[in-house]
């Protein structure tokens, strides 16, 4: 009876692991592609997927395809641009919204959760509409002041979701003693309140940052003046067909970077519990 | 802390300029017939409500509700399942898998559904006729958005009392039994913010019905990216202020239904 039991639980978590690794291999099929055109000689051919046999033209297309490069480091200025500023903003804002009274709070709270609701399509279209009215007095308003408003926009409210429950949690006590020992308001909040916050500062960062470099819609009604992001020069020169390769290039070297740092993560995370399980035995 | 009061007034400023002038660019911007923002030519006009009557409106607000519903179901019934495996698996390194669950966000999402698209379109694949069809653009927008489902999930399972379970178990329930009265009850808030996540970019968005579907699914999104590409600002206004009001609207319900189940649980 128990033997009978025991095959019948490793039969269903067997089940359980295939079926995690079937939903996870259907999220890896774009990025097996996308790897396997990167090194694909004929990546642009008529016939889809057709292999042309090993190269490495498509790396290089990357340093001398123009529209390409520029799309990257367009791309790359926005968001960390973005993200820089929208840190700085959402934890000051963050402090901000602590501090009011109830009704007040709940009126920011409401505020703040708008952007996240709002369709990325209307966010976008907004944003064009107040820089179209500005256009008059700032004819080269397009491009990366807009884009760069528009990223920094649509990152706070995540930015601060992230802040304001740590800020909560915050004893205050902590300032109002440094504040007794003499310490200036703004003295406290950097030396007390700010550095207590860093790993939900960070983690905030890293999300806006993420969102920020894949955003299509968005950067899609905010472009121009030839300034424009990764995603859109993509889509419009897959719409255009004259897709560059390069393309495949610059995503595989990420995936590639991004896989050594989940690896180096994890073997940093193995090695102190293989042996803390040693100790324990 | 209470001093830092004003620190919240510049954000709520920005907030104003950037939520609520554009509302209110968009609502006049409906009375008036105009090539784009070109206000000296501009005209007052009822144009854009007039043709609201358009039956294609309706087919493709119809259109988006379909492809959401299903993306949004399909989700749940993949991702639920990974989130508890992953969650309630004796692995010693859950934070591992999560990692591999991100790793294919951080490639381009477009560039996927460009490869998506390659995919369809090589000789095996293209015999089922998959582009242009509804089906592929719901598949695709699954295979985009899933972690936005699994992760809330997984977060609420993580954080849950454990101690429940091992209660219900004790107490002699059986385990799908315990599983739908305290596990599923108590993760609830996780997939409701699951929901949310994906269905906001799978109803209003338009570069996978666009690339998947050419031009052959339309859907909202791509119904107000057009009428912005013509110029007619008035309409396409229009359009965004009804597809805010009708995502809010559905958010607000969901959320109500959501916390309504909750609380006849609390009473029973």
């Amino acid at each position: 009876m128990l033997e009978k039991n025991g095959a019948k639980a490793i039969i269903i978590s067997i089940l359980k692991a295939i079926f995690v690794l079937a939903v996870l291999s259907l999220m890896y099929v774009p990025v097996v592609i996308i790897v396997y055109q990167s090194f694909n000689a004929t990546a642009n051919s008529i016939t889809p997927l057709s292999w042309g046999g090993l190269t490495l033209d498509n790396y290089k297309e990357m340093f001398t395809n123009r529209q390409l490069y520029t799309s990257i480091l367009d791309s790359l200025l926005v968001s960390f641009c973005a993200t820089f500023i929208a840190t700085i903003g959402g934890l000051f804002a963050s402090i901000g919204i602590n501090a009011l009274d109830k009704k007040a709070r709940r009126t920011m709270d409401f505020l703040n959760e708008i952007p996240m609701l709002n369709s990325e399509i209307v966010t976008g279209i907004s944003i064009m509409l107040i820089f179209s009215l500005i256009t008059p007095v700032f004819p080269d308003a397009f491009g990366f002041p807009s884009m760069l408003v528009a990223h920094v926009f649509f990152m706070l409210p995540y930015v601060i979701l992230m802040i304001l429950p740590k800020l909560e949690q915050t004893d205050e006590s902590y300032f109002e003693a440094a504040r007794d020992l003499g310490c200036s308001p703004a003295k406290a909040l950097f030396k007390i309140v700010i550095p207590n916050l860093s790993t939900a500062i960070l983690t905030g960062a890293l999300i806006a940052f993420t969102l920020s470099i894949d955003d299509f819609v968005i950067s899609f009604y905010t472009q121009g003046n030839g300034f424009s992001n990764f995603s859109n020069y993509v889509y419009s020169s897959y719409t255009k067909k004259n897709f560059s390769a390069g393309s495949y290039a610059f995503n595989a070297l990420l995936t590639f970077i991004s896989l050594a740092i989940v690896l180096f993560v994890s073997l940093r995370q193995t090695m102190p519990k293989k042996k803390k399980g040693e100790e324990s035995l | 802390m209470k001093r830092f009061k004003w620190l919240a007034i510049p954000y709520f400023v920005w907030l104003i300029l950037l939520v609520a002038l554009p509302l209110v660019v968009m609502l006049v911007l409906t009375f008036f017939s105009s090539n784009g923002m070109n206000l000296s030519t501009a005209e007052f006009s009822l144009d854009a409500y007039k043709r609201l009557a358009d039956i294609s409106i309706l087919k493709a607000t119809w259109n988006s509700l379909v492809v959401a519903f299903f993306s949004v179901l399909i989700c749940f019934l993949l991702g639920y399942p990974v989130a508890y495996f992953i969650s309630f698996s004796k692995l010693r390194h859950k934070l591992l898998v999560l990692l591999f669950l991100i790793l294919p966000m951080w490639c381009n999402s477009m560039l996927r559904i460009v490869g998506w698209l390659r995919l369809f379109s090589t000789p095996i694949l293209s015999q089922f006729n998959l582009i242009g069809t509804n089906s592929a653009v719901i598949f695709v927008t699954v295979t985009t958005y899933l972690p936005f489902m699994i992760f809330p999930i997984y977060t609420v399972l993580e954080k849950m009392d454990r101690s429940l379970i091992e209660a219900s178990k004790d107490l002699g329930v059986n385990a799908w039994k315990t599983f739908l009265k305290i596990t599923f009850p108590l993760s609830l808030s996780g997939v409701s913010s699951g929901v949310v996540m994906v269905f906001l970019p799978a109803a209003t968005g338009f570069a996978i019905s666009q690339t998947i579907g050419q031009g052959k699914v339309r859907l909202i999104g791509n119904l107000i990216q057009s009428v912005f590409e013509k110029n007619n600002y008035g309409f396409g206004s229009l359009l965004s202020i009804l597809v805010s009001l009708l995502i809010i609207a559905i958010v607000l319900t969901f959320n109500k239904l959501q916390s309504k189940g909750r609380g006849s649980k609390a009473h029973a």
